[in-house]
């Protein structure tokens, strides 16, 4: 829908909080980044060029202003690359962010948060709480905290708002939100407080009112202070909406300028960076509550990742302003291409959470954009002409074959791509079949458009020999022609016996699953755990055996947690730390990968394998022994996730 | 066979705002297009007569400015095209604008009339039935296809999860959805409409038309707080696990379930069959 006709009239119109003017409604919300340089106790959280640089690159972007989620205690720090508000080492590094991100026309805001009984530690050396508790999906306990020590800690919140007002930087925020210190104090299930502080609503209230009314103190009447407010813990036993409303218009009297919508807690974490599985806008509802409740400007959150749903959620009155924290990891040029009306070059966020959580919130990337965090490489206006224009000859049409074209077709040269199935996508094809997958389509649908918008010439159908590569005479050639699932041979297997297919041919013919089917996973990702979801959704009688401690160890744990809940809800048997060790007859031996003692199963008609894949890479090595310019990108190389291909082939396509 | 295809000129709804202070729809500057179902009838009409021959005329009710809508009916390919707007009209609702549409098209040849199953501007869906009430023949709602066989109507209608067959070799009124085809772009032609004014309406009693004929009484018009909204509603007051769960399955309007089924085509063309409801639909 190129040169669309949507009018972004409420999304792209400036608005004001408190006396802080925004350009547009587009809001990065804070994340932890990971970035902050860590070298040892006492000199770690200090705020780093990469950075800088992650928020530079969203208000280069278009964003009306960028969110920065510190810690204002060194003494509890949520990781140790979480940079320190309160740390004056990191002055000048905050003044630069300032003064770069406002060249852009577009607003800086501290969020600052003190982990309390959350942290990414473990195991952590001290976690504090308003009440001795952990966190019921931590297994740490907590120190009930002393009131000298809250003294102090309220000292480090107004000393990091009043460091940061100082260098420039245009408004306060602090997280009452999914993680810290803060919720635990005005959440009933955390805080069983005998003094002040517990007890009563509004004893409950006071420690985050009192940190305010210091850091308002401290800043001024005008200096904006937000809260990011956790409107529902979605814990069994802890508070929901309507509590949260409560706090809202609790803290609107109390003078706070916004309210950034947040939901969720460590124990319902995919409520609070919600993967697929929970629908697009999920927490609109929330924020049209706050809006009806209070005055104050709202921030609408959570899976907003297209400026139409962005323009409608506003125009429904839902929020003032649209925070959008992945989608701006995932493309920082949405605010802009918006503004051009070029939603079709919009590169969706997937909610897949592997590249920004998967390795525990510890050096946030982005399975699409290798750019997010290695800003100073592949950030925008890094993606240069090429010296002199080449004939690029692609050979694959999976994701890292579509990357590796749309790089060298953007930097010039002259790329033809060939696929020998008839659909673009390789294995994403499969994989947005399965249930609530099917936004990883998004990935090959952004790199098509890209192909089509910089010329490449698609041919599909066509499998690619060293005679049509003799005859095209290519300058360099690309080779992505993926892997081929292998079923490992220490199965041992009778002919005759159940069908053995592996999870590819599985996701490609639904006719091929039975009614009792066993999927074996020798690797832990989603080739299993995806395939037992489909399996299962099927209605097939499913039992699943991992050599794993548990199953899908290396799905990302949003989305694991809900795969579990959906496999055990739908009664799939899971059986761990077992390997296959033959299938005969419709039986099949399993041995415990420890202790080696064997067990036999029965009665299934199907097994699906999910094993190790492996490099299909016959051609590139004939190609290379001939002579030619080639080089290996994706699968080819070696089989990985989508994230480690699309790496690998946005560097291939800068090295032509 | 002579196809006679009921059209409206509306504001594009899209494009329309509601005062906040006077809570009317704001009509200034808002684009006027035919109103989509309508243009949905017309195609079908025009398709029809590709396949099986006859005319296609096209009628509309409105002041001057609804010619246009007449004339894009005309370039896509519409025979004859008439535009009933007379002083008298004015503030007609959908019972006057009923009778009115009625005794001018039963004045006319017709084996078939289309209306679209509402227009997006009132949404009412009243005016195909009432001029099929006045005609005093069959109509069928929610039409999503119409073919002729023979002498027959084969008319197809959604209901819900299901597809209705019908047959029959009456004249009908249908009322046809705005997914029933998709229209086509109009070249523009010679042809135009012609205006007819409430003297040309043979026997049309002045007292059912126009405000004197219009019971109906808009009171005010509002932003509704129960219209679908983008977002999930979910009930506060469940266990944390439930709101969890109606968030994931779409909220509390969440749509049934839709079963998996699978097989290979022929099994599940027969688990399909053996649907207890689906047998009674099916021939
Ligand atoms: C890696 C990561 C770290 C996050 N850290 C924070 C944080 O420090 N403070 C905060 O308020 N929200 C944090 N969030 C939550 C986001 O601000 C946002 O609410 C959430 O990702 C859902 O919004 P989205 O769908 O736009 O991404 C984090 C999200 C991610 C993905």
């Amino acid at each position: 829908m190129e040169g669309t006709n949507q009018k972004f009239t409420k999304l792209l119109s400036p608005f004001k909080i408190g006396k802080m003017e925004l350009k547009n409604r587009f809001i990065f919300l804070p994340h932890l980044t990971g970035y902050a340089i860590d070298e040892g106790w006492m000199d770690c959280g200090l705020f780093s060029e990469r950075n800088i640089q992650h928020y530079v690159e969203r208000a280069k972007g278009g964003a009306a202003a960028v969110t920065v989620s510190q810690n204002v205690d060194p003494h509890s720090m949520m990781s140790d690359e979480y940079p320190v508000g309160s740390d004056p080492r990191n002055r000048e590094n905050f003044r630069r962010l300032a003064e770069e991100v406002h060249k852009y026309g577009c607003r800086c805001i501290t969020q600052l948060n003190h982990g309390g009984h959350n942290t990414l530690k473990n195991p952590p050396q001290i976690l504090v709480a308003p009440s001795q508790m952990p966190e019921p999906s931590c297994h740490f306990n907590t120190k009930e905290l002393e009131k000298e020590e809250m003294e102090q800690i309220k000292d480090y919140y107004v000393k990091a708002a009043v460091l940061q007002q100082g260098v420039g930087w245009d408004a306060v925020e602090l997280k009452i939100a999914h993680d810290g210190l803060l919720r635990t104090f005005i959440s009933p299930l955390f805080n069983k407080r005998e003094d002040e502080y517990g007890g009563s609503f509004e004893n409950m209230m006071r420690y985050p009112l009192e940190i305010i009314e210091a850091i308002r103190k401290a800043v001024g009447p005008d200096y904006p202070i937000g809260i990011r407010l956790c409107v529902d813990e979605f814990i069994e036993g802890g508070y929901s909406m309507e509590y949260g409303l409560k706090v809202a218009r609790r803290l609107e009297e109390a003078g706070v300028d916004y309210l950034s919508t947040d939901a969720g807690s460590f124990s319902s974490f995919y409520m609070e960076i919600p993967p697929a599985v929970v629908p697009l806008g999920f927490a609109l509802y929330m924020s049209a509550e706050l809006k009806k409740t209070v005055d104050i400007p709202v921030i609408a959150f959570g899976r907003i990742n297209d400026p139409v749903q962005a323009e409608m959620l506003l125009s429904e009155n839902c929020a003032d302003l649209v925070g959008m924290c992945r989608q701006l990891i995932c493309d920082p040029e949405t605010p802009n291409k918006t503004m051009r009306g070029e939603l079709d070059d919009i590169r969706h966020c997937i909610a897949c959470n592997e590249g920004c959580l998967g390795n525990d919130g510890i050096d946030v990337e982005c399975v699409q954009n290798p750019g997010a965090g290695r800003e100073k490489y592949f950030g925008i206006g890094t993606l240069t002409p090429a010296e002199a224009g080449k004939k690029v000859l692609v050979i694959g049409g999976g994701i890292s074959g579509m990357k590796a074209a749309e790089i060298a077709a953007k930097r010039g040269h002259s790329v033809s791509l060939y696929e020998q199935s008839d659909k673009l996508g390789g294995q994403v094809l499969l994989i947005e079949k399965m249930p609530y997958r099917a936004e990883v389509g998004e990935v090959y649908r952004y790199l098509k458009y890209q192909l089509k918008r910089h010329g490449v010439d698609i041919h599909l159908n066509t499998r690619v020999d060293r005679q049509l590569v003799e005859q095209e005479a290519p300058d360099v050639i690309i080779a992505a022609t993926g892997s081929v699932p292998v079923i490992p041979d220490y199965i041992k297997m009778d002919e005759a016996g159940i069908r053995v297919i592996d999870c590819r041919q599985a996701m490609r013919h639904l006719e091929l699953i039975g009614q009792k089917v066993l999927i074996f996973d020798d690797i832990g990702y989603y080739q299993a755990g995806g395939t037992a979801d489909y399996v299962t959704a099927l209605g097939a009688d499913t039992t699943i055996v991992t050599t794993s401690n548990f199953l899908g160890c290396d799905i990302e744990g949003t989305n694991n947690t809900l795969l579990l809940k959906r496999l055990y809800e739908r009664g799939a048997e899971i059986i761990a730390s077992h390997t296959i060790s033959e299938i005969k007859g419709d039986k099949v031996t399993i041995r415990n990968v420890y202790s080696q003692a064997e067990r036999v199963l029965g009665g299934y008609d199907t097994v699906i394998i999910a094993a190790q894949s492996s490099s299909d890479n016959q051609l590139y090595k004939e190609l290379k022994a001939a002579g030619k310019d080639i080089r290996a990108v994706g699968d080819c190389v070696a089989p990985r996730a989508i994230e480690q291909v699309i790496f690998d082939a946005e560097l291939a396509g800068r090295g032509i | 066979m002579n196809i006679v295809v009921c059209i409206k000129q509306v504001p594009d709804t899209n494009e329309v705002q509601i005062n906040k202070e006077t809570n009317n729809l704001v009509r200034e500057g808002v684009p006027s297009i035919m109103n989509p179902f309508d243009e949905a009838g017309v195609e079908l009409s025009l398709r029809l007569k590709e396949n099986y021959g006859g005319k296609v005329t096209v009628v509309s009710m409105g002041p001057g400015q609804a010619e246009e809508v007449l004339q894009q009916a005309l370039d896509m390919g519409a025979d004859e095209a008439y535009l009933l707007s007379d002083r008298t009209f004015a503030g007609s609702d959908t019972l006057a604008t009923g009778y009115l549409l009625s005794q001018f098209i039963g004045g006319l040849e017709y084996d078939l009339i289309v209306c679209g199953a509402e227009a997006i501007d009132g949404s009412t869906g009243q005016v195909g039935p009432i001029i099929a009430e006045n005609l005093n023949i069959a109509q069928f709602t929610y039409v999503n296809g119409i073919a002729r066989e023979g002498k027959k109507w084969k008319i197809t209608r959604s209901v819900g999860k299901y597809m209705e067959q019908h047959e029959t070799e009456q004249k009908i009124l249908v009322c046809v959805m705005r997914q029933s085809a998709v229209p086509r772009e109009g070249k523009s032609c010679g042809r135009t409409p012609e205006k007819v004014g409430a003297g040309a309406v043979e026997g049309l009693n002045p007292d059912r038309v126009g405000s004197a004929g219009s019971p109906t009484r808009v009171v005010k018009i509002q932003m509704s707080d129960s219209r679908q909204k983008s977002y999930v509603v979910i009930d506060d007051t469940l266990p944390a696990r439930e709101r969890i769960q109606m968030i994931i399955n779409g909220g509390i309007e969440q749509k049934a379930q839709v079963e998996f089924m699978r097989g290979s085509a022929e099994s599940l063309a027969q688990k399909i069959l053996s649907i207890p409801e689906m047998s009674k639909v099916l021939p």
